[in-house]
């Protein structure tokens, strides 16, 4: 009888001593529950490794489909500018003011399609900026508002001649020109403490070129839709370009 | 709803009550075959197989995401008393990945709800993963047992190979910014791995013995991994038969 309830007891014992090691878990994805670690307030979330891959269909002006093809956009890594190639901007006569804050030298280097190679920043106003490699074009960046009203526009800033090469084999050259960035549309309100919204619209114009492009940013997620459009002969606007966000990594 | 808490209590002394009796006439049986019958008989080399199952305990991503698909295993006893064997065994767990686990663990009204999409969907998958192990282990059983049931006290030691497959957990989020629908799969997973690690096993069981030769047997254990890596636990719950050579 003694050996029968050793027996059951240790029967028992058994039974509970799983219970007290369940919290030694150290491949938990505790982080990984839904609750997502973004860049929270960022119009695009930056880590090296970061990856979209867009599916691009092209039309024609007449709205027929062209092409369709995907492209991939990955952070590769951090670069700092070189301040010795900044160009000096009047009143400034040195190079010293280039340097005050050595966070606004950082860029990411962003690697998109036919292996495009840009730079991205968010400032410390927690605006976008996107730059072309080259640090002589330094000034010449696209400039995102995250903290615009809806409605209104930045300054007209000057952009140099470029030329894109599309996945399609297209060529694209553009002349220079000035732009300026609209806030459109800003969906819905601030939800949460965490400052999530669903997307945010930007219109990029030219004082020149007849077309535009809309880009939508969800923060946190980075660019979900990019539309490109072409002014017609009877000046109705139609989108030749859409770029759709189908798939993202982030580290 | 005051009434609904009585009736779950009544119900619950009710079922208390019903185990209870049920416990103590167990018990008088249990009882009744360990001390009728004949002694047992200290035999030659004996052959074990056995099957069941395997309850993943840690860790969490182990646990909770994943269920046993088959597994067993063979071992060679070597009786050094009347109440104390001496086995060396093998043993093999193949787990499948529990979709709906996974995401019960992943809060996907999360990214919906905060970040405002239309709708989030989530489909897990994953390769199979699988455990071996293979240990040297004492069984112990009363010696002063008559009767055809016997208990047995098993613990041992040894190594083990955990093979954690990578899960893969590609979460949709679906928005519609002026009318463009857009799809945006999370390129997400939960990093699985491989490791060999000493571990230890302890377990009770129940021995039926059907002829002099050939008895069956079935037996829980807790199985831990030692390292501070996967520090993988499981309790396999298995049925089996031995055979004296």
């Amino acid at each position: 009888m003694k050996k029968f309830i050793i027996a059951i007891a240790f029967c028992g014992t058994i039974v509970l001593f799983p219970s007290c090691s369940r919290d030694l878990d150290p491949v938990s994805p505790a982080s990984m529950n839904g609750q997502y670690a973004l860049g929270i307030k960022a119009l695009v979330p930056f880590a090296i490794g970061n990856t979209w891959i867009y599916d691009v269909v092209l039309y024609d002006t007449t709205g027929g489909e062209r092409a369709r093809y995907s492209f991939t956009l990955s952070v590769i890594d951090t670069v700092n500018a070189d301040t010795n190639r900044i160009p000096i901007l009047p009143p400034n006569t040195t190079r010293a003011y280039l340097t005050k804050d050595p966070n606004s030298l950082k860029w990411y280097r962003l690697q998109g399609e036919m292996g495009k190679i840009t730079y991205w920043q968010i400032d410390g106003l927690e605006n976008l900026r996107i730059r072309k490699n080259d640090d002589t074009l330094y000034f010449q960046q696209m400039v995102f508002d995250y903290r615009a009203s809806v409605g209104s526009s930045t300054a007209t800033s000057f952009l140099g001649a470029d030329t894109a090469y599309w996945g399609s084999g297209d060529v694209v050259v553009m002349a220079p020109d000035s732009v300026r960035f609209q806030l459109v549309a800003k969906a819905d309100t601030i939800r949460t403490t965490l400052g999530s919204a669903p997307y945010y619209k930007y219109w990029q114009s030219f004082s020149l070129r007849s077309d535009s492009i809309n880009y939508y940013f969800k923060p946190g997620f980075g660019l979900i839709l990019y539309e490109q459009f072409q002014r017609r002969a009877d000046g109705t606007m139609v989108c030749v370009r859409r770029d759709k966000l189908d798939s993202y990594y982030f580290r | 709803m005051i009434g609904g808490a009585a009736m779950t209590t009544w119900t619950s002394v009710l079922s208390w009550k019903a185990i209870m009796k049920r416990s103590v006439m167990l018990s008088v049986i249990v009882l009744l075959a360990l001390t009728t019958g004949s002694a047992q008989q200290t035999g030659g080399l004996e052959i074990l197989v056995s099957s069941g199952v395997a309850l993943p305990a840690s860790p969490m991503s182990f646990s909770d995401y994943w269920n046993v698909q088959y597994g067993g295993s063979v071992g060679v006893g070597i009786p050094l008393s009347q109440s104390v064997t001496i086995i060396g065994a093998v043993e093999y767990f193949r787990f499948t990945l529990n979709a709906e686990g996974v995401r019960d663990r992943i809060n996907t009204e999360y990214l919906r709800d905060t970040w405002l999409f239309n709708d989030v969907s989530l489909d897990p998958s994953a390769d199979p993963s699988s455990v071996a192990t293979f240990s040297a282990n004492v069984r112990m059983s009363p010696s002063d047992l008559t009767g055809w049931l016997a208990p047995h006290l098993i613990a041992g030691a040894g190594l083990m190979h955990v093979s954690l497959s990578e899960t893969f957990i590609p979460t949709t989020s679906a928005i519609s910014p002026d009318g463009v629908d857009i799809s945006m799969t999370a390129q997400r997973s939960i990093r699985g791995g491989e490791e060999t690690e000493a571990f230890f096993q302890i377990g009770l069981g129940f021995d039926v013995r059907v002829s002099d030769a050939l008895g069956v047997f079935v037996e829980g254990r807790y199985v831990h991994g030692l390292s501070k890596g996967l520090s993988t636990s499981y309790v396999p719950l298995t049925a089996g038969a031995r055979y004296s050579l």
